[in-house]
C-alpha cells in the first residue's frame, strides 16, 4: 500500500533535491534573481524573459536593417546621380573634342585665313635646276685648324700623315669625309 | 464536470464499467441538458474556424507557393527594370590621328503631361518653346492631352538640353542619345571623306563605307542591366543586378591624309563645275604600301544629315558603281606585250587610223593614217590600233592572264564596304578582246584600275589597296604583294608613261619642277546608253605616278559626262589632266616630295 498523501507531497513543484538541483542548473542565474523581485515580478519578467529578449534581438536586427536599407538606398541614390554627372561631362567631352577636330580641319583653317583675308595660293613656283660643278672629291670646309698641341704638331711634321691620320681617327666623328 | 465523470464511467458501449463481479443493471440515461448545446456549438464554430482558417490557408499557399513564380515575375516587372547599356562606338582617325569621326550627346526632349499640373502648364509651355524655338501652343497642347508620356523634339545639341536643364520643368525629361558627327569637308555642306567614311544611322548601324564595313567592330557591344527603380522613378543600385557589362568598340586609325583629302575634294569640286560635268572622283594611293591617302567625290554628302541626302549621292562611284577605263588601259595591255617579250618600247608597227578585227573597224581616235609610229608612240598618242596589235602580238591567253595579273577580273578587296564586281564576258570574241585592249567593254571599279596602275609605280608588283592602318592597337593583316610583271617589264613602261607626259596626251598634267620625272596615261571612254555607246557621253580620265623614279604616289581621276561643247574638250587629257595636276601639286606640298637630283658624271 501507498500512502497516496506521501505522493501528493512529493509531487509538489518546487521542493525536494530534484528541483534544487534543477535550479543549480539553470542558465540565467541573474534572471532568476531578477525574478525575484518585486517589480520583476510585477512584470512577469521571469515568466516572458525569453520571449522579451528574442523580441528585443529581433527588434534591433530590424533596425539595424533598416537603417542600412535606406542608407544603401541613399548611396544608390548618389551613385546615380554620379553617373548622371559622369555621363554630362562625358557629353561634354565629346563635345569638347569634336569642336577641338572642327577647328583643327583644313576647313576651318581656310575659313579662318579667309575671315583674315589671306589667300592660298595654287601656283606654287620652283626654283629651277641649274647644273652646279661640284669636284666631289674635294675636301670638304677649311683645313682643319691647329688645334693640337705643339709637340703633335712637331710629330706630325717628323712622321707625317701617319701621325695625322692617327689623330684624326681619334676624331673620326669631326673629321668624317665622303 | 458531471459529463467527463460519467464518460469515465462508461465504455465504449455505453455500458457501466465495473471492478467487481459482473452485475446485470439497468443502463443509466444520460441527460440532454444545456452544456451539451454549449459544447455542440463549440465544437461547431471550432469547426467553422478551422474551415475559414483551412480556406485562408490554401488561398496563402496558392499564392505563395503555387502562384510564387509568377507573382514574383509580375513585381520583378513593376521594379525591376531592364535598362541597356550602350556600348561607345569607336572613332576613326586619319593616319596623323586627326579626328575623322566622333561619337557626341544630342538629347530628346520628352514630357510627362499627367505628371504636370495645371498651374505650371505655362510656365512649362514658355520655357520650353524658348528653348526649342517652337510655338507655346504647340507645347500647351501636349501639355492638355492626357498622355502619360510625349516627345517635344528629338536630337537636340547640348546647348539646348543645358537650357533646359537649367529651367527646372516639371514633367520635362532630356534623354541622351549618341550622334556620330563628321567634320567639314572641302566644298560647303560637305562632311569631309563622306563616300569613304559612311555614316551612322540613329539605330547605331553602320551605312556604307568604313562605317558600314567595320561596324561590329566600332559598334562594340551593347550590355544590359536590371535596375531596381523607386516609385519615382530614381534608379537603385542593389547588388542582385543582372549585368552585361558593355564592351566599347574599337577605334579605327585611316590611311587617309585628311589634308591631301580636302584638296582633292576641292580639286575635284571645281574640275566638274568647270567641265559641266556630272561627277567626277579621285583616288590617291601610296604607291609602295597601296595605303590610300584620298578618297574624294563630287558631287558627295553631308554626312551630320543623312536624314535629309538624297540616297542616290550616297552611292560611292569610286567603288560601287563601274566605270570603263578607256586608254589608260593600254597600260595593262602594253605591258603584258612587252612582259611576254612580244614588242618592245621601240617595237614599230604601220597604223592606218584604223584595223579590222573579226568584221569591225576600229578606228583611232584622231581618224587619220598615223604611219610608222613605236609603241611608246602608240602611248604617247593614245592609239587604238598600236594597242589591237599589241594584243594580238600577246594572245588572247596571255592578255587574260595579264588582265587577271593586274587584278582587272575580280574585286580589288579594298576594306570598304559595298564594293562591285567587275563585269567581264565569260567568253571573249576577238571583237570584244580587241576593244578591251585600249578599255572599251571593260567595266571595272576606280580602285581596281587604281590598283592596276599602280602595279607600274611599284615594280611590277600588285599590292592590296587598302584604307584601315589600324582597328584598335592591331594591323589588319593584307593579302601578300604579287609580282604581275617583271621590273624590267614596269621600268619600261614607267618610261613609256613618262615620255606620254613629256611628248603626248597627258602635256596638261605636267606638274612644275618635275616635268622630266612624271608619269601619266589619259583615258577617255564612250559610257553605254541604251545598248550603244554613246558619243556625247564619256568617261574622261587621267592616271599616273609621281616621281616617276621613285614614286610616292599613284592617282586616278574620272570625270563622268563633261560638257565643254566639243567631243576634244570632254576627252580625259583636257578634263581630268588638270585636276590631276593640281592635286598632285598639293601632294608634293604636303608630303615635301622634291624631283630627283641629277648629278653630272665624271
Amino acid at each position: 500500500m501507498v500512502n497516496t498523501r506521501i505522493l501528493t507531497t512529493r509531487r509538489q513543484p518546487g521542493s525536494g533535491r530534484l528541483a534544487y538541483h534543477r535550479r543549480r542548473r539553470s542558465a540565467w542565474p541573474r534572471l532568476a534573481t531578477i525574478a525575484n523581485s518585486s517589480t520583476a515580478e510585477r512584470f512577469g519578467l521571469f515568466t516572458f524573459a525569453r520571449a522579451y529578449t528574442a523580441a528585443g534581438a529581433l527588434l534591433a536586427v530590424v533596425i539595424a536593417y533598416l537603417v542600412l536599407g535606406a542608407h544603401a538606398t541613399q548611396t544608390a541614390y548618389e551613385l546615380d546621380q554620379l553617373r548622371a554627372q559622369n555621363a554630362q561631362l562625358l557629353a561634354e567631352q565629346d563635345q569638347l573634342r569634336y569642336k577641338d577636330a572642327s577647328l583643327h580641319t583644313r576647313a576651318g583653317i581656310a575659313e579662318a585665313a579667309a575671315a583674315a583675308g589671306l589667300q592660298h595660293s595654287n601656283t606654287p613656283k620652283y626654283v629651277g635646276y641649274q647644273p652646279v660643278a661640284l669636284d666631289l672629291s674635294a675636301p670638304i670646309g677649311p683645313d682643319r685648324p691647329q688645334d693640337a698641341p705643339l709637340w703633335q704638331q712637331a710629330l706630325a711634321a717628323i712622321v707625317g700623315s701617319t701621325a695625322r691620320d692617327a689623330q684624326a681617327a681619334g676624331k673620326a666623328d669631326v673629321w668624317r669625309r665622303p | 464536470m458531471r459529463a467527463i465523470g460519467v464518460s469515465h464511467s462508461l465504455n465504449g458501449r455505453g455500458k457501466p464499467r465495473s471492478r467487481g463481479p459482473a452485475r446485470w443493471a439497468a443502463p443509466k440515461r444520460i441527460p440532454h441538458g444545456r452544456g451539451d448545446t454549449t459544447r455542440l456549438r463549440v465544437l461547431w464554430l471550432l469547426a467553422a474556424a478551422l474551415l475559414l482558417a483551412s480556406a485562408v490557408w490554401v488561398r496563402l499557399a496558392y499564392w505563395q507557393v503555387a502562384q510564387h513564380a509568377s507573382l514574383s515575375d509580375k513585381a520583378a516587372q513593376y521594379h525591376l527594370r531592364q535598362v541597356a547599356q550602350p556600348a561607345a562606338r569607336g572613332a576613326v582617325y586619319d593616319r596623323d590621328m586627326n579626328l575623322l569621326a566622333v561619337d557626341t550627346t544630342v538629347y530628346d526632349v520628352t514630357l510627362s503631361p499627367t505628371v504636370v499640373k495645371p498651374a505650371s502648364r505655362e510656365k512649362v509651355a514658355d520655357g520650353l518653346s524658348a528653348a526649342l524655338g517652337m510655338q507655346s501652343q504647340d507645347v500647351m497642347d501636349l501639355l492638355e492631352s492626357s498622355q502619360a508620356f510625349a516627345y517635344v523634339k528629338k536630337r537636340q545639341p547640348k546647348e539646348i538640353a543645358d537650357r533646359i536643364a537649367g529651367l527646372d520643368l516639371p514633367g520635362v525629361g532630356l534623354d541622351p542619345q549618341p550622334d556620330r558627327r563628321y567634320l567639314r569637308g572641302g566644298t560647303p555642306d560637305v562632311s569631309l571623306a563622306s563616300s569613304l567614311l559612311g555614316f551612322v544611322n540613329y539605330a547605331g548601324e553602320g551605312q556604307q563605307g568604313v562605317e558600314q564595313r567595320y561596324n561590329a567592330r566600332l559598334g562594340g557591344q551593347s550590355g544590359s542591366a536590371m535596375v531596381y527603380h523607386d516609385p519615382t522613378g530614381r534608379q537603385i543600385t542593389l547588388s542582385k543586378q543582372k549585368l552585361r557589362e558593355p564592351v566599347d568598340g574599337v577605334n579605327l586609325v585611316l590611311t587617309l591624309d585628311s589634308s591631301i583629302q580636302y584638296a582633292a575634294e576641292q580639286a575635284i569640286a571645281d574640275g566638274v563645275k568647270s567641265n559641266k560635268a556630272q561627277s567626277g572622283s579621285v583616288l590617291v594611293m601610296d604607291s609602295r604600301t597601296g595605303e590610300i591617302a584620298a578618297w574624294a567625290n563630287y558631287p558627295a554628302y553631308d554626312a551630320n544629315a543623312f536624314t535629309t541626302t538624297d540616297p542616290a549621292r550616297m552611292q560611292d562611284p569610286i567603288v560601287s558603281a563601274h566605270y570603263e577605263p578607256g586608254s589608260v588601259m593600254k597600260v595593262v595591255t602594253l605591258a603584258g606585250a612587252i612582259d611576254q617579250g612580244k614588242i618592245t618600247p621601240s617595237t614599230t608597227i604601220q597604223d592606218p587610223g584604223f584595223i579590222v578585227v573579226g568584221g569591225s573597224v576600229l578606228h583611232d581616235w584622231n581618224g587619220i593614217n598615223n604611219g610608222t609610229v613605236t609603241m611608246t608612240n602608240v602611248l604617247e598618242k593614245s592609239l587604238n590600233v598600236g594597242a589591237v596589235r599589241a594584243q594580238q602580238a600577246e594572245g588572247a591567253d596571255a592578255f587574260l592572264h595579264y588582265l587577271d595579273a593586274f587584278g582587272i577580273t575580280k574585286k580589288s578587296g579594298v576594306d570598304v564596304a559595298g564594293e562591285v564586281p567587275p563585269t567581264l564576258q565569260a567568253q571573249w570574241r576577238p571583237t570584244e578582246l580587241a576593244t578591251a585592249a585600249f578599255g572599251q567593254g571593260v567595266a571595272v571599279n576606280m580602285v581596281q584600275m587604281c590598283a592596276a596602275i599602280n602595279v607600274i609605280a611599284n615594280g611590277g608588283r600588285w599590292v592590296q589597296p587598302h584604307v584601315v592602318k589600324q582597328v584598335g592597337n592591331v594591323r589588319p593583316s593584307l593579302p601578300a604583294a604579287r609580282q604581275a610583271v617583271s621590273p624590267q617589264t614596269a621600268a619600261s613602261m614607267t618610261q613609256m608613261m613618262e615620255s606620254v607626259v613629256q611628248r603626248g596626251s597627258g602635256n596638261l598634267a605636267r606638274v612644275q619642277g618635275f616635268e622630266q620625272n612624271e608619269a601619266g596615261k589619259t583615258g577617255t571612254s564612250e559610257m553605254p546608253e541604251n545598248g550603244k555607246y554613246s558619243h556625247d557621253h564619256v568617261w574622261a580620265s587621267y592616271a599616273g605616278f609621281l616621281p616617276a623614279d621613285n614614286p610616292r604616289f599613284t592617282m586616278l581621276v574620272v570625270v563622268r559626262q563633261p560638257d565643254n561643247g566639243s567631243s576634244d574638250h570632254n576627252e580625259g587629257y583636257y578634263v581630268s589632266g588638270p585636276i590631276w595636276k593640281r592635286i598632285a601639286q598639293q601632294i608634293i606640298e604636303r608630303q615635301r616630295i622634291t624631283p630627283g637630283a641629277v648629278f653630272p658624271s665624271n
